[in-house]
């Protein structure tokens, strides 16, 4: 579960903090006045937050204190990359919230990493042993039908079977079931999601056919190249958390089509067990009922061995943290271990950390999990194997052929940094220069602008850079965007059409097809009075492109920027093309935005 | 003996003290006051002139529900204050404060003290489109019909948008999972339907800038109050509950609705509760007040 040595973890470190510090900001909070209260700030990987903050609530009720002194506890989400990141490199409390006094990141090797970057710059580690709040397993998720097309519940399935499905060329027409088409699997970005990170893990062991001492060598076996080329070649698009393709999964059941989306992701088992209830995102908002899929989600525990994700508690050792809030931060983690709130971590999906409370539901066969798995554990690799591990994956993960279309009509002209002086187009144009190293250099990829004339209703797309390997078309485009201006109009649906339908003219089966629209306004192109019927006919060609065992999917993510884009509008955009939209409403926030829409491939 | 004396001395002190405090505590509802200032009287605009009408001695605060209910979502340090709005913000807060694990900050809400029913408003051109003005023909969107809607931080607004959406969706016992649907959200980006801001309501806009909107909701002890013949209002045949006004005792706040029930009557309220018929959840309601539109 944690790094057996520490000694080369700075690679990595390097490599998956820097990269992980792209995935995910601040989202839930406990606001509030503490008072006179001795305050403990908690730090949580997203996934927790929501149970987190109950907890809290509760703890801070309960009436706990130092020395008769209150405690206030309030927890905040911060991604286990970006937490690591920061508590390495400077905490700004001004931009990332109130430094920590409980960090909880997914999995320890999170503590591993922070500490090595720390050793590295020669200071102190930050983090000690942290008792482990609950575990979730990594888990194949596959709907059910297609499970027992494999032999499950009676025949064990792993890795090497998503590897026939990927490679055989005949998808599921091996399987008995030609009306599947081929075989899709959802899996994500190993440098800014765990569950990416420990599926990549789980693969590679698989193709070297071990269970731990995973080695470099191993990595350059051409058997195992082969191995994690083929299981990539089927993944239809990356991305920086596994909640995409759940929210995009189950949208697709309930128009009855959870096949015709992914076959596979690689998720933890919480994330079975919150889509089996309904509840595909783990949170029910206001009003939200869960309502339970047509056709159920079961975990495949891979055969080959999988790995937990256990949530540690650190106390961090850093020199804002006074010994009474340690005492205090102590009285909240051992608040956590007592039964009752282990039970409570049940009720979210997790399975306990505290070892006196047994598995109850729902980890049980009605959510589509087996407390009686995993039978098999992996250890998780030296820090050296791990960085190869991650260079390996750059070279053998799915190719990408992109086309950016941006957004150059006049607004884009405004200032989007008060700070800075910079207008909106050019943090945007920062963003897309920042981005470019993620790209592959066999990476396609094109860059469009749109706008029009401001006389007449005829949009002005112009590419920019023809598709062509990033290797070149990288400097092109950074060349290139220095000389782009605001302009007019903003003829949003004709050009997000037109450049996708030229991107399906283009489809290349071999690699993640995508369209990546910035903009920063509502659709505006001098004729506002077919404005719903261009629209419909843009979301309908996006639907019937996204599903069925025919369609060539080009995934369409859109980036809502600045206050006035029209997000419902880029939203229904993003979910008739099965992909997600993004927020960058505060355009100073573009570049973690565009980094984090890059992970997709 | 002279400190027993004195012990006892203190003790029928505090004693003769404590007691005044509790007959104060008593004449003033049980409401804690700091620095003897009663808690403030938080009133929707809906009901603000006949809100600082009934409560003379209090400091009274005009201000949108949805401000109000979101400073009360948040509330954490025992905030005491009378809420005076319609009772479906009452129902949001105590639904989404246990959604949220956050405890109780409502200690006690009114009966009904006053209702009237939610309309529509508009002349030839809301007739001429819809011949029976109805929740399900807005929600249609017919061709040259301008619909104003109040802000969804205000009463009017937030229920004429439940109606609305169950017009579009035919049924009152939505979920908010149903507005997460391509096809609701199809419906929302076309809809056309212009939403007001908190200041201004689509009523007064319509009156005063003829040619904004065709149509605007409103409750109907307004629309009587301003006393126009040149629009009419109707109750749609899918109306939902009437607007129901409550006193909420907020945290330690106490008191009554003192003249609250006759002024309102006097601004042609009607006393009491009024029809009731299903609705959107409280929590569908919430999800609609903060759903993203823009």
């Amino acid at each position: 579960m944690r790094f057996r040595s520490s000694a080369v973890l700075l690679t990595v470190a390097a490599l998956v903090a820097s990269a992980c510090s792209f995935g995910g900001g601040t989202d839930g909070a406990i606001d509030g006045d503490p008072g006179d209260c001795v305050v403990v700030d908690v730090s949580v990987s997203s996934e927790k937050i929501q149970l987190m903050i109950e907890l809290a609530e509760e703890f801070n009720r309960s009436g706990a204190e130092v020395d008769g002194t209150c405690i206030f506890v309030r927890p905040q989400s911060k991604a286990s990359g970006l937490g690591a990141t920061l508590l390495a490199e400077g905490w700004d409390e001004n931009t990332d919230g109130p430094r920590p006094v409980i960090w909880s990141p997914a999995s320890s090797a999170w503590g591993a990493v922070l500490n090595q970057r720390l050793d590295d710059d020669g200071q102190p580690a930050l983090v000690g042993d942290g008792a482990p709040f609950m575990v979730t397993p990594l888990v194949i998720a596959m709907p059910e039908p297609m499970a027992q097309a494999l032999g499950w519940p009676d025949t064990e399935v792993g890795w090497s079977d998503i590897l026939e499905l990927a490679t055989s060329g005949e998808g599921w027409s091996a399987y008995g079931h030609p009306e599947w088409g081929e075989f899709r699997l959802g899996k994500t970005n190993p440098n800014f999601s765990t569950s990416g990170l420990s599926a990549l893990i789980a693969q590679t062991y698989a193709a070297a056919d071990k269970s731990e001492n995973l080695s470099s060598e191993d990595l350059e076996r051409p058997a195992v190249v082969e191995f994690g080329q083929g299981v990539e070649s089927a993944v239809v698009h990356y991305g920086d958390t596994t909640l995409t393709f759940m929210n995009n999964w189950f949208r697709a059941d309930q128009r009855g089509a959870a096949l015709g989306y992914v076959a596979a992701a690689a998720v933890e088992e919480k994330s079975v067990i919150d889509y089996n209830r309904g509840d595909p995102d783990g949170k029910l908002e206001a009003g939200e009922e869960p309502r339970p899929p047509r056709v159920k989600l079961v975990a495949i525990y891979p055969r080959e061995g999988t790995l937990y994700s256990d949530n540690p508690l650190f106390i961090v050792d850093g020199d804002w943290v006074d010994a009474a809030q340690k005492t205090a931060a102590q009285a909240f983690i051992d608040f956590l271990q007592l039964e009752e709130n282990q039970q409570k971590v049940l009720e979210f999906g997790f399975r306990p950390g505290n070892p006196s409370v047994p598995l109850a539901a729902p980890i049980s066969a009605e959510f589509g999990v087996d407390p009686a798995q995993p039978s098999t554990l992996l250890e998780v690799p030296e820090p050296a194997v791990m960085t190869g591990l991650l260079d390996l994956w750059q070279e053998q993960r799915k190719g990408a052929r992109v086309t950016l279309l941006l957004d150059v009509s006049g607004s884009m002209g405004e200032l989007g940094d008060r700070e800075s002086g910079e207008t909106k187009l050019d943090l945007a144009k920062r963003a897309i220069i920042e981005s470019l190293d993620e790209f592959a250099a066999d990476d396609q990829l094109a860059l469009y602008t749109f706008t029009d004339d401001g006389q007449s209703t005829i949009p002005l797309i112009v590419e920019v850079v023809p598709m062509g390997p990033a290797s070149g078309n990288a400097a092109a485009i950074e060349r290139v965007l220095g000389g782009l201006f605001p302009q007019s109009g903003t003829p949003l649906y004709e050009a997000t059409q037109v450049l996708y339908q030229q991107s399906l003219d283009g489809y290349d089966s071999e690699r993640i097809n995508a369209l990546v629209v910035l903009s920063d306004g509502r659709n505006d192109d001098g004729s506002a009075g077919n404005d719903q019927q261009q629209l419909q006919t843009l979301l309908d060609m996006l639907a019937r492109g996204s599903e069925g065992q025919g369609s060539r999917p080009v995934r369409v993510f859109p980036i809502a920027y600045g206050g006035d884009a029209d997000f419902p509008v880029l939203e229904a955009i993003a979910e008739s093309a099965a992909s997600a939209v993004y927020d960058a409403s505060d355009p100073r926030s573009i570049s973690k935005v565009f980094a984090e829409v890059v992970s997709n491939f | 003996m002279a400190g027993k004396r004195l012990g006892a001395f203190v003790m029928a002190a505090v004693l003769v003290l404590a007691a005044v405090g509790i007959r104060r505590w008593i004449d003033s509802g049980g409401e804690v006051t700091l620095g003897g200032t009663p808690s403030p009287v938080y009133c929707d605009p809906l009901v603000g002139e006949a809100c600082k009408a009934a409560f003379p001695d209090r400091e009274v605060r005009i201000e949108a529900p949805g401000a109000t209910l979101d400073r009360l979502l948040d509330s954490r340090d025992g905030e005491s204050l009378l809420w005076v709005t319609a009772d479906v913000w009452v129902e949001i807060l105590q639904t989404e404060r246990a959604r949220l694990s956050r405890g109780a900050v409502v200690s006690s809400v009114s009966d009904p003290v006053a209702s009237t029913p939610l309309v529509l408003v508009g002349g030839a051109t809301l007739t001429d489109q819809c011949p029976i003005p109805s929740w399900e023909c807005l929600a249609d969107g017919p061709d040259g019909l301008d619909v104003g809607l109040d802000s969804r931080d205000s009463t009017v607004g937030l229920l004429s948008q439940g109606q609305l959406v169950t017009g579009f969706l035919g049924t009152p016992t939505f979920a908010s999972n149903d507005l997460q649907s391509l096809e609701y959200r199809q419906w929302r980006t076309q809809s056309g339907i212009s939403e007001g801001s908190a200041t201004t309501r689509a009523l007064d806009r319509m009156l005063t800038a003829v040619g904004t909107f065709d149509v605007a909701p409103a409750a109907l002890a307004d629309w009587q109050q301003l006393g126009r013949t040149d629009m009419s209002s109707h109750t749609p045949p899918d109306a939902g509950s009437d607007i129901v006004i409550v006193v909420a005792a907020i945290g330690a706040a106490g008191g009554s609705s003192g003249d609250l029930e006759a002024e309102l009557v006097e601004r042609d309220w009607l006393p009491g509760g009024g029809s009731s018929a299903a609705g959107p959840s409280a929590g569908v309601l919430e999800a609609l007040r903060v759903e993203q539109t823009n």
